[in-house]
């Protein structure tokens, strides 16, 4: 045994509240304020933990995140995976686990819970050590101080002081993302800081030499900060391995706790710090190296070569080493700040770049003490000598990286993993570095650590995504005023951007196909109803509206007469097919354009890009009014009966109400545009009315529909019925890659009017091209198999060797009811000019036979359409 | 027999769990037209304000864009008079009182709630209080929040109000 | 995540806005005349420095205004915002 809990001390402790907890099944004892790491070596403990590449015994080597050998997995109170357990703060219950290096995911845990939240400040400072907290006492405006460690002495009164909350990472603008554990909770805080402190301190360096990682072996500031924040001495005799000042301090921290000390100094010359330790009675050997480490495996002795070579073996318990300082400015180097070497401290500093808004100060900016330049103890199997605990890696595997050939210490990272560990090469990264630039014969400081990103330690998913996961708040689900309808009928969902929309309504044990058959003969031989509320609707006011929709589209709307309604496509400045809808022309300078469901937001987007960017002249306004109305589509031979019996004002006869026109009207009570627009060829009337009235003129509808038997359809017969058409879907048919003539559709171009966005590139030679893929209908020859949409198609029956030629893609299959066969739309090469030829769907290895049609398969004439 | 029904109508127990409701019906009306104009029919010319209290009021929502919100009614009423006065200028006045539902934020932890999903500078010393509003994002949804005496309103799309809703519950 | 200043709403979260490319690209007067290559660079060539440059956002969850940005592409400092209708700074 040899770790033990001194009296009265213990800076972090709260004494009055002692914990018992569990680790590796055993139970023991702590206090509040404890860390499973202070606990353990409080309790005797050496080892009890693995190294996990080799396996080799370990101890706690560090007291806080730069720990790179003691890791735990916690079971109770919550699940963590793993942890450093210089990090895990007892509390009642705890079940630690000793884990090596890698934590194990859980089956059946639930995740920490996690909260966000949004933090404005003029001051964050990150890290309540001295220098932290006096920077936080005379800031100005909201401050906010945030310290990874659980015990803030002292808090700066002015300031609001996190404890627990780790920055994890520095971005652009001061905005810092901080990790904060309360508990079984983690809140993340996003800070915008107008100012940034960076007060994180340095972190000790060890020195690499045979026998470095035995248990018992430590950090000399590790040792002391024991004995200080959590009154534990890690042991009787020790030995202290010191090239600088800090380590020196250390040693009399120690010697004050009452351990027999022997400080073991590189150095030739004694300092300051040197005579104020042999005066306090503490043995110094100068000019001396530790050179081997003995044990069983924990520690029992530490032989020590004078300068003359002369060896000597010291008993002792615990071996505390300090090779220098680096400045924690890991979270600063994600902003692109430089380093400089500083060869009185052997360490990198901040070199004074990076944005105004951040400042480094303390230890982190380089305050920390000189030191005695030593990296690697030349005696002795480089074998055995560890520059990276997490990785078993040594100075031999170093230098067997440059022996390969590799110079850049990131290289090396990546050959050996030195680095990619929990504690991010915060003890090896320096060190490392230095080995490959002795071994290269480089000056020390030629080289430094490799680059550092965010986070600055390891950050479970769960505590990013905060409540935003989950099938409710992963993303917005957007449904439509009637969505309660549909679930209470049975919905079964599509996706269409963030909407739900009803792809079909299955009856009894009806699968897809048998459901959407059943909806589309509905459709086709009496009504059917369709919510098409999610459709994109913009009003276009103004003189210039005309105009303007001109330009937007490629066809004339400016002619449009007062309550009719012109099917446009709109195109991108490249000419190919972006969105297209109908323009309802409500008055003189007012129309209402829709668009898809998934382009509104583009094509709103586009309009106000064009006129605040480009046609500022233009004397227009738009507003989106996509949820101002709802859209209930009742279609088929029998809609006008339905329409009508809902009650309504409207003539509904052919000759006062012809297709493509609307009027305003009510419609079961309530008022309504009601709209003659048709994408399943049937006669069809869309409703336009207010949300508020949607479900009530739905159910009007149904009610008013009973007698034909009208059947609610969603958007997967709505598709079919309208490739029976040959009527396209942008987005399916097209995929930014297609023309209006591609798609059959240059009657719908306007080239004698004005310029039009995407005209110019209508008549680029690429556009122009006679081998451009157009839209087909394709049949296989077997009418039960319906193709997969997105199979290629090519000339021959047998695929022939790579590269082979694909004629071109189906974008749309399904079985039509209406044809009593399967029906495919599809993009070929100068496919128009191949109607009636053979082609072949490629299916696996195997290829089926086809035959290129005209895309519209149904009622070529329109004779279905006026009822 | 005409059924109306608001879009958080099936909501109002959640709401209560977080000192919310649902401020149905309002009559909002989106109103375009130039900053001469709109200074003569006294909007709010300061970016991200409002002028008006909980029964009546105007928000600016861009340099030529304002949301007049009035009482449930009809909002027929407010276009028509709209429409008078700017008859003679350029201009657009659109109903769109369907177009956002309105959540209204009670209790002294309103602002913290919000703050969980939204990243504006809701500290009152830093410039939000009554008569202030903005249009920005809560999570993943667009909104306009307006803060008025002791209330927060947040104006959001139906098709996003029930998301909204779930985001608070989940943060309360 | 940036901070960006839109010229009427004041400094708002990088995720407020939709980007918009090089900035100051006039639409040509009379598309018809350009040949392919030209068209072709009008409509696909865009300037790629490594410094400064003048670039376009849309404040899209905000007032819905497009402006003009100088932003550094090295170290993505915002330099500053100015509206449509006005020169750049500088």
């Amino acid at each position: 045994m040899t770790g033990r809990r001194l009296d009265g001390r213990g800076d972090w402790l709260d004494r009055s509240r002692p914990i018992t907890f569990t680790f590796d099944g055993r139970s023991m004892q702590g206090f509040t304020g404890d860390t499973v790491a202070s606990a353990l070596l409080a309790s005797g403990e050496v080892g009890g933990f693995v190294s996990p590449m080799a396996g080799r015994p370990r101890g706690v080597y560090a007291a806080s995140v730069e720990e790179p050998n003691a890791f735990v997995e916690i079971a109770e109170p919550w699940f963590e995976s793993i942890r450093p357990a210089t990090m895990v703060n007892l509390v009642d219950g705890l079940v630690a686990r000793s884990r090596a290096g890698v934590g194990v995911l859980p089956r059946t845990a639930a995740a920490r819970s996690a909260r966000h939240t949004h933090r404005h400040v003029e001051t964050l400072v990150i890290g309540a050590g001295r220098s932290g907290r006096a920077a936080a006492t005379i800031a100005e405006g909201r401050v906010l101080l945030v310290d990874e460690q659980a015990v803030v002495v002292d808090p700066p009164p002015n300031a609001i002081t996190l404890t627990s909350t780790t920055a994890t990472g520095i971005y652009d603008d001061g905005y810092v993302l901080c990790y904060q554990r309360d508990g079984a909770v983690d809140v993340f805080h996003h800070v915008r800081a107008a100012r940034v402190i960076l007060a994180t301190g340095a972190h000790e360096r060890p020195i690499a030499f045979v026998g470095n990682d035995r248990p018992g072996v430590m950090l000399a500031s590790a040792a002391r900060a024991y004995v200080e924040r959590y009154g534990v001495l890690v042991g009787d005799r020790i030995v202290v391995f010191s090239a600088d000042h800090a380590g020196h301090e250390a040693a009399e921290a120690l010697a004050g706790a009452g351990a027999h000390i022997v400080v073991v100094d590189p150095a030739v010359r004694p300092g300051p710090a040197t005579e104020r330790l042999r005066a306090a009675g503490i043995e110094v050997r100068m000019n001396a190296r530790v050179v081997a480490t003995d044990g069983d495996p924990a520690l029992t002795g530490v032989a020590v070569s004078a300068a003359d070579g002369q060896l000597t073996t010291l008993p002792a318990d615990a071996l505390a080493v300090s090779g220098g300082w680096n400045p924690a400015i890991q979270l600063a180097r994600g902003l692109g700040i430089g380093l400089r070497y500083d060869e009185d401290k052997t360490c990198f500093v901040h070199d004074g770049s990076g944005p105004d808004w951040l400042t480094v100060v303390g230890r982190a900016a380089g305050h920390v003490p000189s030191s005695f330049p030593i990296w690697v103890v030349d005696d002795g199997d480089d074998r055995e000598k560890y520059v990276e605990l997490q990785r078993d890696q040594t100075v031999a595997d170093v230098a067997d990286a440059v022996a390969g050939g590799l110079s850049n210490a990131e290289h090396v990272k990546r050959a050996t993993y030195i680095g990619t560990t929990i504690d991010q090469g915060r003890t090896s990264g320096v060190l490392t570095a230095e080995v490959v630039n002795r071994l290269l014969g480089w000056a020390p400081g030629a080289q430094g650590p490799t680059n550092a990103r965010p986070p600055y330690t390891p950050v479970p998913f769960s505590a990013l995504a905060g409540p935003d996961s989950g099938p409710v708040l992963l993303d917005p689900i957007r449904v439509t005023p009637i969505h309660a309808w549909h679930d209470a009928h049975g919905a079964v969902y599509e996706n269409v951007g963030q909407w739900k929309r009803p792809r079909y309504f299955p009856r009894g044990d009806e699968d897809m196909d048998a459901a959407v058959a059943r909806e589309c003969r509905a459709v086709r031989a009496s009504a059917g109803v369709l919510d098409a509320s999610t459709l994109g609707k913009i009003d276009v006011r103004g003189p210039d509206a005309g105009v303007f929709l001109d330009r937007m589209y490629t066809n004339r709307m400016s002619n449009l007469a007062v309550d009719s309604i012109r099917y446009g496509l709109m195109l991108g400045l490249d000419g190919m097919v972006f969105d297209d809808g109908v323009a309802m022309r409500i008055a003189d300078g007012h129309y209402v354009v829709t668009t898809t469901t998934g382009g509104a937001a583009g094509v709103m987007d586009r309009f106000e890009e064009w006129l605040q960017t480009e046609w500022t002249d233009l004397r227009v306004y738009c507003t989106s009014v996509t949820e101002q109305w709802s859209v209930v589509a009742v279609g088929g031979p029998r809609a006008r009966e339905v329409v009508a019996a809902a009650g309504t004002d409207a003539d509904l006869t052919n000759d006062a109400f012809p297709f493509m026109t609307f009027r305003g009207a009510s419609v079961a009570g309530v008022p309504a545009r009601i709209c003659r627009i048709s994408f399943t060829g049937d006669l069809s009337y869309e409703l336009h009315v207010s949300p508020w009235h949607a479900q009530h003129v739905w159910d009007a509808v149904m009610a008013a529909g009973e007698p034909v038997g009208i059947t609610p359809y969603g958007t997967e017969a709505m598709h079919v019925l309208r490739a029976e058409k040959g009527f396209v879907i942008v987005g399916q048919e097209t995929d930014g890659t297609q023309t209006p003539d591609d798609l059959g559709m240059s009657w719908i171009v306007n080239t004698g009017k004005g310029d039009f966005v995407g005209k110019r590139s209508l008549v680029r030679s690429d556009t122009l091209r006679d081998d451009r893929k157009q839209l087909v209908g394709v049949m296989t020859d077997d009418p039960s198999t319906v193709l997969v949409e997105g199979t290629q198609l090519i000339g021959d029956a047998t695929i022939p060797e790579p590269p082979a030629h694909m004629l071109g893609w189906v974008t749309s299959s399904y079985r039509s009811e209406a044809l009593g066969r399967s029906i495919a739309l599809a993009v070929v090469e100068a496919g128009r000019r191949h109607i009636g030829d053979e082609i072949h769907a490629v299916i696996g290895r195997e290829t089926v036979p086809c035959r290129v049609a005209d895309p519209v398969f149904y009622d070529p004439e329109g004779t279905r359409r006026d009822g | 027999m005409v059924e109306i029904r608001s879009p958080l109508a099936h909501r109002a127990a959640a709401l209560a769990t977080i000192d919310a409701v649902e401020v149905p019906f309002l009559t909002q009306i989106d109103v375009r037209c130039g900053e001469a104009d709109a200074a003569r029919l006294g909007f709010p010319l300061q970016p991200n304000t409002g002028t008006g209290d909980m029964t009546r009021g105007t928000l600016w929502l861009g340099p030529d864009e304002w949301l007049v919100v009035a009482a449930p009614g009809d909002p027929g009423v407010v276009v028509d008079g709209l429409e008078a006065l700017l008859m003679d200028a350029h201009h657009a006045v659109v109903d769109v009182s369907a177009n956002r539902a309105v959540i209204e934020l009670h209790g002294p932890n309103r602002l913290a709630l919000l703050a969980s999903a939204c990243a504006l500078d809701l500290d009152p010393a830093a410039g939000w209080f009554p008569g202030v509003c903005a249009q920005t994002l809560f999570a993943r949804a667009q909104v306009i929040i307006q803060e008025l005496p002791d209330a927060t309103r947040v104006f959001v799309r139906p098709s996003f109000a029930d998301y909204v809703v779930d985001r608070l519950l989940a943060s309360a | 995540m940036l901070l960006i200043r839109c010229p009427w709403c004041g400094q708002r979260d990088e995720v407020e806005f939709t980007y918009g490319g090089q900035a100051h690209l006039a639409y040509p007067e009379d598309p018809a005349a350009l040949s392919d290559a030209e068209w072709a660079e009008f409509l696909f060539m865009r300037d790629n420095p490594k410094g400064e440059w003048a670039e376009r956002w849309m404040h899209a969850a905000g007032c819905r205004r497009w402006f003009n940005a100088i932003r550094d592409t090295a170290t993505y400092r915002m330099i500053a915002t100015y509206r449509m209708s006005e020169e750049p700074p500088g």
